[in-house]
């Protein structure tokens, strides 16, 4: 009967039977570069978590995709529903990785399953936060409002949704175990021993910013204590990272050779091949530009034209009468580390902004270092790289969130930022008429739930 | 053996009565037997012997005027025999024996073995009939049943084909064999009666051919009806699912309005209603059909697709055995749900060698009469009553003046006879074969040729067939069908029929110089060309253009067929069958798009958006490539016995298969002017494609057993199981049992009955099981990986999750029952009729999960269905004479399909037919005016939905709707959907003639249907939502609402330059459909032996055939809208040397 059913047990060619993959740490490895290729799609952070639809309600394009932040809208809605749908489907891929990797801890190289498991634990992590980040109301005074499922199993099974405070016990709780596993695994990031290699094809180890890595790690418990407001623990790994991470300031020479993402700052970022086609379908359009016409727009905001930022970092689209960013218009080989057609996630400058941030109230005097810092690293000439002596707390708040917008423009987090603060307003590019705000309500922060979830979840009732 | 036990002589002397009467005669080295019959005869005594002891004695003999029992001494001196004389008979028998007990021991056995109650042993009148039975080729047959009518005397032909009966008094004798028509000879005193028996084509069948086993029909409880070759093509020689769905009431084809008689699409062919949601399973990619409802076709013991069936040369066909319920398909377990079509071919017969040719001669006719489109007058006259080309202060447009000129200039095009052609196709097919009783030969060979009624639209099938076999020591017989065969079909470069049908008369084919027009243009004052309706992508292309840029459409497909099988007699009551088969199949498309097609935009200057890049990537060729190959192989042991009144078969065997299908693919672009249509020329890959390659594997491995037991042929009862194995069930489940069970009651075979003289047949049969159907793809129950070959992760190829799997997921299963009567009645009418419920079970069906889940559904046994229904069969043989034989015939059926529950993910989908959510108000707008499909329980999957109508308000023009709740709307909501209609009908079926005269046989087979609905989406699309810039039905001049008062069908809908207006799913558009149709009319004629006889042939056959010829329909709509209908004529010719 056992033959019997072995012969009756047909294994595909063209497609994998889970059941084969997890024979192999090869298997696993193919599972593992699957969900970082999910991540890349145009659905997630290769455009709309990035430069797409959350730049463009952060305001810093000159036009809204969602008009009257109405995420209702038939134009709007399967976009919104596609980041949920698509960011699920990638965390059941991470959760059958996970789901019996241990058991299979024999067919890894030392140290192999750890980095493994470390980085998947750690994707999970970054997608529910981001879930959450998107469709829940800002954390403040939320805390206890029910959010988004956790999931933490590849199974036919309706997680429960749960409250906020519970996501984000949930995500560090994933880092942490993240956290031990990559120690303990090695991560070569740790000590800043790094293969970089153009391609990593076949080397599990090689290029490690471009992937979940140790510092990812700490970077992100920064981003969620920040998003928290549990100051001390973010300042703790902002400035973890900032000292012992492999780090290092990009310099003019390398921004001015193409290398737009500021590669020595990268914590971590994604590949993206298809990244040019992308820059040239989106960025000339007008959606994703700054102003309708050309000129020097955008000066406004970047205050300073020798900003490496502005500089090298927006141009003159002639053909279509624009200015755009360029960020992501990213020539190969350009520089030393620049290998690859790359989104980031999460960079130096950020760990500043966040350390910054931290020190605002308690600690001024370091707050205004960490941002001359920056601002110096960005090319500002002035001594004070225009940063006043004794500045307050709220002209600190003020420069915090010009830098935040300077330094992650087309990436993503300015939407994020507003909303952590619950900004009254979002700012607008317009040179026409400065300081052009769009008023806020809090419901503009939320991204609707799609309304198979709302029907067919595992929604509390009284919700 | 003792073959004979007793001889008796006839006589009918009527002179001689008495023992006493003097005989003479002489005799020279006679046959004691002659001499002792002479002797009857003479003496008008009755004579005993046995004639096998007496055969090797010869008398020699000169009586004069003797007494009987004198000269019965003097003849039998010298003999070893005695006699004995006893009032009028004689007793012969040999010396040293009692005669008298022997004599009499015997006698006594043939008499109680015949029932004589006579007061004499033997009876008056009573003797013996000898003789030999043949079939039509003349080879003897064993095992024919041969009785007396109205008696109990009955014997069996031996191995030699002989028998020999006891009758007690002279009668008709009916020889009887299965698969032979039975034949009645009245005796007339005759002692030797040969017969030769024929293959039994009319009657209804008595061998059930279930593709494991021949079963005796009369004591099969299940529902199986048996159709011989000549059924079938005597009510046409097009395909064997055409001739099916005439012959069967269960069988129902449905119409294929969009691809009409296109010789390349395949019929849609149901058995007993539907069993699956159409459209929600994820097809088996590996398996035969992707049809989920399409019933299982064996041939000659291996599971085929229906291209083959349709494919298949009618002339090689033995039988078709279709069964329908549960008894007859628990036998294909997981795969029987939808019944199973078991098709059996001939097997070469013993003889000398013998040829027969075949030829068919097919005429296709367009049927263009369901159009009624506007001439260029009438169009122009809708122009101007529209007002379509006129600005809004009144004066005309330049487009206009282009189109008066052509209309005056007379240009009347009729566009629909451009793309079509009466077309005349040929089938040939030889069969060669013979041999001897050890070996037999057979070797066919055929040759179809089959175009359509589409220009160079064609289907070409050739094959050649090798049939070997061997009989070793009568024990075992082993035999080998190898086939070869390749099908070639185009599809026609004129592409669709639509575009003929929308296409404005006005339109000129040819301009001045008597080129073909590409596209219809006006030239402006600055002698630019510019598009006649305004708008740059409504170009009106004349589609006679694109019919002539070298677009291809093709497809071969090679197929080997090898089947080996053996029959062992282990011992009379014991055999042993095998069977494997293996198929391979290659199918190769080739789709051609020309880079001179107008698909390609090019409107010159000033309107061209043509760049020079688009340019070198115009042209693209698709290639794509299915493999099939399949293995599979049985194996079962058959027991049969009887004891006295008891008869039990049983069979146990088992069956495995392994089937694989490959897809490999890719689309190359880039072609020059004058590029052949070949990969070569092409400048690459087309730009982000990539090739693709899919691949289904499926096993499955199977065990059954089956039983059936006969009391005295009148109490029946049949049992079967089956132990499905599939890779395709989910892991947690690997096997399926199935089981039915039958009963049934020869009520003919009671005494009652019997002396009913008009009853000749009454047989009642229940039956009741469980089949199943996997049509889920085989990995649906797994969790299955998808490579990304064309995207990398820092250059790493990786692997995604496709779907969430179901361990769990198991089969459909179909509980079955079905009711069934079959009564004959005064050997004229014959009646079948039958009831059955099918509710499928465990249908598998998606399940909508919270995209949180990771996927939007998964796969699961949800839902529930039930069809139920009845059959009716009566045929009537009015005239049964030698020379002329006259039956009627008729047959209905009804199903009632019901959905009994359905799955969230069905309420979803029933939930965005009427919702607009993510659909922009054009999109929704489209998506409304289509009739389409709702599942909604306790409703048949056929209902119409549609909100109701009041019809047009003759003072507006608009139309008013009832609402869910029944207040008139102006305002159509599709919350108001109800039902309005079902697709099914309430009856359909077939009824006809046939008529034989003097070798001539006329059959006539009208099909019927009525009592169901239809949403005519051709008054919808080519009345209401007509483009009146294109051609239109005729109804839009003479139906529409165009001024207050007018009391019409339809409403004033005007489409302008822009935006297109739409009709919404209305009552108003749902019709009552009856059809009556003259499916097929054929004469045969059987040429006299003495005028061919000369010519070395054996026998000749002309036939001729028309089908479709008559087409009667309540509902007026156009038919064949892409491919046109066509009506058929065949002229066959059939010769055997």
């Amino acid at each position: 009967m056992s033959s019997c059913n072995d012969w009756l047990d047909v294994q595909p060619t063209t497609e994998k039977d889970r059941e084969d993959l997890v024979t192999s740490s090869d298997g696993y490895k193919q599972m593992l570069y699957g969900t970082y290729i999910n991540l890349v799609s145009t659905d997630l952070y290769g455009r709309n978590l990035s430069y797409g639809i959350l730049e463009g309600v952060a305001r810093n394009y000159c036009k809204n995709p969602v008009p009257n932040y109405n995420y209702l809208d038939n134009s709007v809605r399967p976009t919104v529903d596609a980041i949920w749908e698509k960011m699920y489907n990638n965390i059941a891929n991470v959760n059958s990785i996970l789901k019996d990797i241990e058991e299979h801890k024999s067919e890894f190289a030392k140290g192999e399953e750890e980095l493994l498991e470390g980085e998947a634990l750690a994707q999970r992590a970054y997608m529910h936060f981001d879930l959450m980040r998107l469709f829940a109301p800002a954390y403040k005074g939320n805390e206890d409002k029910i959010a988004i499922p956790y999931v933490e199993s590849y199974e036919r099974v309706r997680y429960p949704h749960i409250a906020e405070k519970l996501v984000i016990g949930k995500v560090l709780r994933d880092l942490d175990r993240a956290d031990s596993l990559l120690s303990a695994g090695g991560d070569p990031l740790i000590n800043g021993a790094q293969i970089v290699t153009y391609s990593g094809k076949g080397i599990f180890t090689a290029n490690r910013q471009y992937r979940f890595n140790y510092w990812a790690v700490q970077a992100l418990r920064a981003r969620v204590y920040m998003y928290i407001g549990d100051t001390a623990n973010a300042l703790k790994y902002a400035t973890l990272t900032i000292e012992k991470g492999p780090f290092l300031w990009v310099t003019e020479t390398d921004v001015s050779a193409g290398d737009r993402i500021f590669m020595p700052e990268m914590i971590c970022g994604l590949d993206v091949p298809d990244l040019p086609n992308y820059y040239e379908s989106y960025f000339t359009s007008e959606s994703y530009s700054l102003s309708d016409g050309w000129g020097t727009y955008g000066l406004n905001v970047f205050e300073d034209a020798n900003d490496y930022r502005y500089l090298y970092l927006f141009t003159n689209d002639k053909a279509n009468n624009k200015v755009i960013s360029c960020k992501y218009k990213q020539t190969i080989g350009s520089s030393k580390v620049m290998k690859k057609q790359t989104v980031p996630l999460i960079r130096l400058g950020e760990m500043y902004l966040i350390a910054a941030e931290c020190n605002m109230e308690k600690n001024p005097a370091m707050s205004i270092s960490l941002l001359r810092t920056l601002k110096l690293r960005r090319g500002y000439l002035s001594e004070d790289q225009g940063i006043t002596d004794g500045s307050t707390t709220s002209q600190l708040r003020d420069y915090i969130t010009k830098e935040m917008r300077k330094e992650t423009y087309a990436e993503g987090q300015m939407w994020f930022y507003y909303k952590r603060l619950d900004s009254p307003t979002t700012p607008d590019f317009s040179p026409w008429w400065s300081g052009a705000t769009t008023t806020m309500k809090t419901s503009y922060y939320t991204f609707p739930l799609p309304e198979s979830e709302k029907e067919y979840g595992n929604l509390p009732s009284s919700n | 053996m003792l073959l004979l036990l007793l001889f008796f002589c006839g006589s009918i002397v009527a002179n001689a009565q008495s023992s006493k009467t003097t005989i003479s005669m002489e005799c020279n080295n006679e046959s004691i037997a002659s001499v002792l019959k002479k002797v009857e005869k003479i003496s008008g005594l009755k004579i005993l012997f046995t004639y096998d002891e007496v055969q090797n004695y010869k008398v020699t003999a000169s009586i004069k005027n003797k007494p009987v029992s004198s000269a019965l001494k003097s003849l039998l001196a010298g003999t070893p025999f005695k006699y004995k004389i006893k009032g009028k008979f004689v007793n012969v028998t040999k010396n040293g024996r009692d005669s008298k007990s022997s004599g009499d021991m015997r006698a006594n056995l043939v008499l109680s073995d015949n029932g004589f109650d006579a007061p004499s042993p033997l009876g008056a009148g009573s003797r013996i009939i000898r003789g030999k039975v043949f079939d039509a080729d003349g080879n003897t047959l064993p095992g024919v049943t041969i009785a007396l009518k109205g008696t109990k005397a009955i014997t069996v032909t031996g191995s030699n084909g002989r028998y020999a009966l006891s009758i007690p008094r002279d009668g008709i004798l009916e020889f009887s064999f299965i698969g032979m028509q039975t034949k009645s000879i009245k005796t007339h005193g005759r002692n030797e009666v040969d017969v030769a028996l024929t293959d039994d084509s009319h009657a209804i069948g008595e061998v059930v051919v279930t593709g494991l086993m021949d079963r005796d029909a009369k004591t099969f409880t299940g529902n199986a009806t048996v159709y011989k070759g000549e059924n079938l093509q005597a009510v046409g020689h097009q395909n064997l699912i055409k001739s099916l769905a005439l012959l069967d009431p269960s069988i129902s084809l449905t119409e294929n309005l969009e691809m009409g008689s296109n010789p390349n699409t395949m019929p849609t062919i149901r058995l007993r209603g539907e069993s699956s949601f159409q459209g929600f399973e994820n097809v088996d990619k590996s398996g035969l059909s992707s049809d989920p409802n399409q019933p299982l076709f064996i041939l000659d013991g291996y599971e085929t697709t229906v291209s083959r069936v349709v494919d298949l040369d009618m002339n090689r066909i033995e039988s078709v055995t279709i069964l329908k319920d549960a008894a007859a398909g628990a036998i294909y377990g997981a795969r029987a749900a939808n019944g199973v079509i078991v098709i059996k071919t001939k097997r070469p017969k013993e003889g000398e060698l013998k040829v027969s040719y075949n030829m068919d001669l097919d005429i296709n006719l367009p049927d263009l009469s369901s159009y009624k489109l506007l001439d260029a007058k009438q169009n122009m006259e809708l122009i101007n009553k529209l007002g379509l080309y006129h600005f809004n202060d009144g004066t005309l447009r330049p487009e206009y003046n282009q189109i008066a000129k052509w209309v005056t200039q007379g240009v009347n095009t009729d566009w629909l006879s451009q793309p079509v052609r009466n077309s005349v196709g040929t089938k040939h097919s030889m069969n060669l074969q013979g041999g001897d009783n050890r070996m037999r030969y057979g070797v066919d060979l055929n040759y179809a040729n089959a175009p359509g009624v589409m220009k160079a639209s064609e289907r070409n099938n050739y094959g050649i067939g090798v049939d070997l076999s061997y009989n070793f020591n009568d024990k075992v017989l082993f035999s080998n069908y190898l086939n070869v065969y390749q099908t070639k079909s185009t599809e026609s470069p004129y592409g669709s029929f639509a575009d003929y049908t929308k296409i404005n008369s006005f339109y000129p084919i040819y301009d001045e110089n008597g080129k073909l027009y590409k596209y219809y243009y006006y030239t402006d004052e600055y002698g630019k060309e510019n598009n006649l309706w305004g708008n740059v992508n409504n170009m009106p292309v004349n589609p006679l253009y694109e019919a002539n840029v070298g677009n291809k459409n093709e497809t071969k497909s090679t197929n080997i067929n090898e089947n080996f099988s053996f029959d062992w007699r282990i011992l009379s009551t014991l055999r042993l069958n095998g069977r494997i088969s293996y198929t391979k199949s290659a199918t190769k498309n080739n789709v051609f798009l020309s880079p001179n097609s107008a698909t390609y935009k090019d409107y010159g200057s000033g309107l061209s958006d043509v760049t020079t890049d688009d340019q070198l990537l115009r042209g693209e060729y698709t290639f794509t490539q299915t493999d099939y190959e399949s293995l599979e192989g049985n194996s079962f042991l058959t027991w049969a016995q009887g004891f006295k009144k008891h008869f039990i078969t049983a069979s146990a065997g088992v069956s495995l298969s392994d089937s694989k299908s490959t897809i490999y693919g890719f689309t190359a672009q880039g072609f020059g002017d004058g590029d052949s249509a070949e990969p070569a020329y092409a400048q690459g890959y087309k730009k982000g494609g990539t090739p693709n390659n899919s691949e289904g594997h499926a096993r499955l491995a199977s065990f059954f057993a089956s039983a059936n037991y006969a009391y005295n042929n009148r109490y029946l009862v049949d049992v079967s199981y089956r132990l499905d194995g599939s890779s395709e069930f989910g892991s947690a489940k690997k096997t399926a049992p199935f089981f039915s069970t039958g009963i049934g009651w020869n009520m003919h075979n009671e005494k009652f009955i019997k002396d009913l003289d008009f009853i000749n047949m009454l047989k009642l049969r229940a039956t009741y099981g469980e089949v199943g159907s996997v049509n889920f793809s085989p990995y649906q129950a797994k969790d299955i990986y998808a490579m990304t070959s064309n995207n990398r992760y820092d250059g790493n190829i990786g692997v995604i999750l496709k779907g969430l799997g179901n361990e769990d997921l198991r089969w459909q299963n179909t509980k079955s029952l079905d009711l069934g009567i079959n009564v004959g009645v005064f050997n004229i009418i014959d009646i079948t009729a039958d009831y059955y419920r099918k509710t499928t079970y465990d249908m598998v069906l998606p399940v909508t999960t919270p995209p949180s889940v990771g996927f939007d559904s998964f796969t699961d046994n949800l839902g529930r269905m039930r069809n139920q229904g009845y059959e009716l069969t009566l045929r009537a043989y009015i005239i049964k004479k030698p020379q002329l034989n006259l039956s009627i015939f008729g047959n209905a059926s009804h199903n009632e399909n019901k959905i009994l529950a359905i799955s969230s993910y069905l309420e979803s989908y029933n939930k965005s037919v009427d919702s607009s959510d993510g659909m922009s108000e054009n999109e929704y707008k489209q998506a409304s005016h289509k009739f389409l499909t709702k599942y909604e329980e306790n409703q048949s999957q056929s209902a119409i939905y549609a909100v109701r109508s009041l019809g047009i308000d003759p003072m507006t023009g608009e139309e008013i709707f009832l609402t869910r709740d029944g207040k008139p709307t102006k305002t159509w909501s599709a919350s108001d959907k109800v039902v309005v209609g079902n697709a099914e009908p309430t009856m359909r079926g077939t009824f006809g003639a046939n008529l034989g005269w003097k070798g001539i046989y006329l059959n006539m087979t009208f099909s019927y249907q009525y009592g169901g609905q239809v949403y005519n989406q051709t008054l919808v699309d080519k009345v209401e939502n007509s483009n009146k810039y294109q051609n239109v039905d005729e109804r839009v001049l003479t139906e529409t609402w165009q001024k207050p008062g007018d009391v019409v069908r339809y409403k004033a809908n005007v489409t302008d330059r822009l935006t297109q207006y739409y009709t919404y799913a209305s009552s108003r558009f749902v019709q009552d459909l009856d059809i009556l149709q003259l499916s097929s009319l054929s004469l045969q004629y059987e040429l006299p032996k003495r005028w061919i006889a000369p010519l070395c042939i054996e026998s000749m056959r002309l036939s001729f055939n028309t089908s479709d010829l008559l087409y009667l329909s309540t509902v007026k709509r156009e038919r064949g809208t892409s491919y046109p209908y066509a009506r058929a004529f065949t002229i066959g010719l059939r010769a055997n040397f």
